[in-house]
């Protein structure tokens, strides 16, 4: 009997030792830890900034902007830089562009602006098709763009134009994809429809170019930018735009300042309508730059 | 003998059970945080998973994308520049209250209390002391609790937007 009494003594002691283990073993600070490890599935969520704003320099992007958003846009393109200091290298001169955009609802967006050159208004709407994913399933965005443009300029009554012949179509396919946190690439597959080509020859009614883009963030709210369009067809005497430029994004604002060969800022007139090159004889590269700036202006209460 | 031993053995076990620790959960418990200096910078998160145990030990953790903003584009930049969601999903804080022996959680009663602990943010580890309470109601505990959250301590770069959050945390357990 003494025997069985030491064993039971050595069992409690045992069961007390066990106890103290169990009284240890909750330990908020592991269990958040396999919490944290058991929930941490890759997430698959639509990717955020493939570029600071809805325009690269001229071109459009796959950005979007939230319903409820209104962005006023301004943007400058002066004359050619080659000028010298009389025309304080381009900047006496300028063409531009005020513009209102706005995010209606989710994945559409509308927008109207008015150019100086050639008096011309423009409006467009652009349909996010498909929006690129951080996992598996959407590698790429894409947009859809259909804008058009109308020249008020009067000709004068020599040359009698209406306003279905000053009239321009724009289709747009924009495809894109965030590499990684800092580049991105974009490439527009292109249609412009004129109604009349007024000032240039060759070419044709349909013109076709694709478009590409490029940005590398060099901070986190710098980045550098280029944008090419290829012309399919083209006027005769005309250049395929290309841009270099820098965007400054402040949160809010966006600051885009870049060197072009193009004056215009709509799709027609920046892609088939550029008649200075980078280099050669005909070569004028301008300064310009673009200023976003976006206001809430509906949609959800506080 | 042995059927003793045994019974006594499973006793024990079942005492363990009977006697460990209480621990409280929630899975959407609310952490907001705003500014002073500039009102448009507020956001709330709904979704925070919360446990507290009544061994002193408390924890949260939110995915910072959870933050809502009123401002969609705000939302857009603070996931992509400040706290970097991408790179860093969670928030993490394990903490301990400093005043374990005047909160009783099984009397109903509302305790001022102290935490100290380690937040995770942005990939910064810092410690931290919030001051706040301890609520019991029907033997559930809920805290609330406020403290001041300076963006530099966690390699924020919000400098342009704000320099410090006011956080609130506000927690149902069940």
């Amino acid at each position: 009997m003494m025997i069985f009494s030491k064993r039971l003594l050595a069992v409690l002691c045992l069961g007390l030792i066990t106890q103290q283990g169990f009284s240890q073993q909750v330990d908020l600070f592991k269990m958040q830890d396999s919490t944290n490890a058991a929930n941490a599935k890759p997430v698959n969520e639509p990717v955020i900034n493939t570029f600071y704003s809805t325009r690269l320099v001229n071109s459009q992007t796959v950005e979007i902007l939230s319903p409820g958003s209104m962005d006023l846009r301004v943007s400058h393109r002066f004359s050619p830089v080659n000028q010298g200091i009389y025309d304080m290298f381009g900047l006496d001169l300028a063409s531009m562009r005020l513009g209102f955009d706005f995010g209606i609802v989710k994945d559409l967006m509308v927008g109207i602006g008015r150019t100086s050159t050639s008096k011309e208004y423009d409006w467009f709407v652009k349909y996010r098709l498909m929006h690129q994913k951080t996992g598996a399933g959407a590698p790429l965005s894409i947009d859809l763009l259909g804008a058009m443009a109308i020249k008020t300029l009067d000709f004068g009554p020599s040359f009698p134009a209406t306003t279905s012949d000053k009239t321009y179509y724009t289709a747009q396919v924009l495809i894109a994809s965030k590499l990684n946190n800092n580049t991105s690439i974009q490439v527009s597959p292109t249609y412009n429809r004129y109604n009349r080509i007024i000032g240039f020859t060759g070419g044709g009614l349909d013109m076709f170019s694709i478009g590409f883009l490029a940005r590398q963030k060099i901070s986190k709210r710098v980045s550098i930018n280029a944008e090419y369009f290829w012309q399919v067809n083209r006027f005769d005497n005309t250049y395929d735009p290309l841009s270099i430029g820098v965007d400054i994004n402040t949160g809010g604002h966006v600051f885009q300042l870049h060197f072009t060969n193009s004056t215009g800022m709509n799709e027609h007139t920046f892609i088939h309508e550029t008649t200075s090159s980078w280099t050669g004889k005909n070569s004028g590269i301008r300064w310009g730059f673009n200023i976003s700036r976006i206001f809430n202006i509906g949609g959800k209460k506080k | 003998m042995k059927i003793f031993v045994s019974f006594i053995i499973a006793a024990l076990f079942l005492l363990n059970t009977a006697e460990a620790q209480k621990v409280f959960g929630t899975r959407n418990g609310q952490i907001s945080f705003s500014s002073a200096s500039d009102q448009d910078v507020k956001a709330v998160n709904n979704e925070v998973a919360s446990r507290i145990a009544d061994n002193g030990q408390i924890t949260f953790s939110l995915l910072t994308k959870g933050f809502k903003f009123k401002l969609a584009e705000m939302q857009d930049h603070f996931n992509d520049q400040y706290v970097e969601s991408t790179k860093f999903p969670r928030a993490d804080f394990k903490g301990t209250l400093v005043n374990l022996g005047e909160v009783n959680f099984s009397k109903d009663g509302a305790y001022k209390t102290s935490v100290k602990g380690d937040l995770t943010l942005h990939g910064v580890t810092k410690n931290i002391t919030a001051n706040g309470t301890i609520n019991i109601k029907d033997g559930k505990p809920s805290v609330s609790c406020q403290f001041i959250l300076v963006m530099k301590d966690f390699n924020i770069d919000a400098a342009k937007v704000t320099d410090k959050v006011t956080v609130d945390v506000s927690c149902q357990y069940q």
